[in-house]
Order: structure tokens, then sequence, then C-alpha cells
């Protein structure tokens, strides 16, 4: 529990500090009104050609989606390195186990094109 | 004594956010509102000594899940607003409903068992962390991981398929 004690620190101190410019440049500052020139969203580059929220192209989401499954996969075999000296052989069979099942959906998604972008 | 000034203030941090996130007209908003309240949600399993879950609810839901709602945000096309037209009162009765009918659940799950706030006691160390939820997973409960094994390739061959892939 006292490890975390200094991610609440940085959390403390993040809060105070946002919080505090926030606060402050809104209390002394001087106040502007908004122009169309400043609600242009870059003061330099290009000016953007479509609106954002556009619908999106489904290659994505497939792309997204496979990377959380084995995202997860990795999540379960965290504990398994970490347990690694203690649950021994039968430990290593269960994970080898859990692994072939999904190299078995790998090998799925990059037979039916999964991996492809067209 | 902290412990519990930091439970009541990162469940109302939670709820707040929980709040925000279904009544916000725009969808990407509540999104954000989301992760707010999912790390909220992992500071809470850090009180209750779950560390390795705790971890994870970050890396997992605040990371990647949320990256996957943005994208079906964006993948539907629904802009600010959108959400409005399926508010009528109907629905809003059906969810006070299924509201009480979870409370109700919560009471009897929760009804005289020994879980107070900082009364964790007898636990040995390193609880919580992956090394001991590695010992649990990998020898007692080894068959559900394997059944989560399944369960993730499902989700593989369901994204391929709603994706319309063509096998080639």
């Amino acid at each position: 529990m006292h490890n975390f004690l200094a991610i609440l620190l940085t959390l403390v101190i993040t809060a105070i500090t946002v919080g505090g410019a926030l606060l402050l440049s809104a209390l002394i500052g001087p106040k502007s009104k908004m122009t169309r020139e400043k609600e242009r969203p870059f003061e330099c580059g290009n000016v953007p050609f479509e609106e954002p929220g556009k619908q999106f192209p489904i290659h994505f989401y497939v792309v997204a989606i496979l990377f959380i499954v084995f995202d997860i996969e990795v999540i379960f075999l965290y504990p398994w390195i970490s347990s690694f000296g203690t649950v021994g052989r039968y430990g290593f069979a269960g994970a080898m186990f859990f692994i072939l099942i999904l190299t078995f959906g790998l090998i799925y998604e990059w037979l039916r094109g999964g991996l492809e972008w067209h | 004594m902290a412990e519990q000034i930091l439970f009541y203030l990162f469940a109302v941090i939670a709820i707040i956010s929980a709040l925000s996130a279904v009544t916000r007209k725009n969808p990407v908003v509540s999104a954000v509102w989301l992760v707010s309240c999912m790390c909220s949600l992992a500071v809470i399993y850090v009180l209750l000594e779950a560390y390795f879950l705790a971890a994870v609810q970050v890396i997992v839901y605040a990371g990647a899940v949320l990256m996957l709602f943005v994208f079906v945000i964006m993948l539907l096309n629904l802009r600010t607003g959108i959400i409005g037209q399926f508010r009528n009162l109907g629905l809003k009765f059906m969810g006070l409903v299924l509201t009480v009918i979870i409370l109700r659940q919560f009471y009897t799950a929760f009804k005289g068992t020994s879980l107070i706030l900082g009364n964790a006691g007898g636990l040995e160390p390193g609880f919580g962390e992956a090394r001991a939820v590695g010992e649990l997973l990998f020898t007692r409960y080894v068959y559900p991981l394997e059944l989560i094994s399944i369960l993730l390739l499902v989700a593989i061959v369901g994204a391929l398929v709603l994706a319309g892939k063509e096998s080639s």
C-alpha cells in the first residue's frame, strides 16, 4: 500500500499544478473575446479539410479488437511469469495450452486475411 | 483513517464520472468521463489490496477498452446529440427498474459479510500482487483460464466475421 504513496503524491501535485494554473489564469489573466481567428484549430500548419467524427473504415476496428484480444493474453501471462518458480510444470503446461489455443486464433486470423489491409 | 478518506474521495469521483458519462450529449466526452471512472475504480482496487487487478484495470479498461469504445463511436458515426434521440420515458423507466433490481442483488450479496473498509485483516504479505494471482491462476484455477482462452478465440472469430473479411 505504501508503494502507492508516490503515485498518490504525483496525482495530488498534478491536480494542484494544473488546477492552480487554470484557476490563476482565469482569475488574474486578461479577459479576451473569442474571435474567428482564435477558433481556428491550428495557429500554424494545415487547415483541416474535413469535419472530425467522420465515419471510419472498419479495418481500424478489426485491428483494434484483435489488439485487445492479444493484449488480454499478455495480461494473463504476466502473473505466470511472476510466479514461474512456484507453479512449476503444471503451470507451464497450463500456460502453454492457453497460448496454443490463442495461436489457433492467430492462424485463423492470418488465413482469413485479418492481417491484410485490403 | 487515510484509507477511508481516499476511498470516499475516489468513490465520489467514480460516481460523478459515471453519472457524467451517461448524461453527456457528445459520446466522445462520455468516453473520456468513463476513463476517469475506470481510474477511480483502480484506486479503490488498490485500497482493497488488489494491486494486480488495479494495474489491469488501468492497462486494459482505461487504455485498451476505452480506445475500442472511441473506435465504435467513430465507426457508427455517432454525432453530438444523436444519443438524445434514444432517451425517452419508457427507456428511463426500464433503467430505473433494472437499477432497483441490481441494488437488490448487491444488498443480498453483501448483507452480513465482513467486507468492511480497512478491515482486510489476516492477509498474508504479497496478497493481490501478480505473483500471488499467478500462483492461484496457474494451479487451482487453470481450467477457468483455459476457458478464457476459448472466449478470446471466439472474440477473434467474431471480430473477423463481423468485419466481413472474405476467406482467401
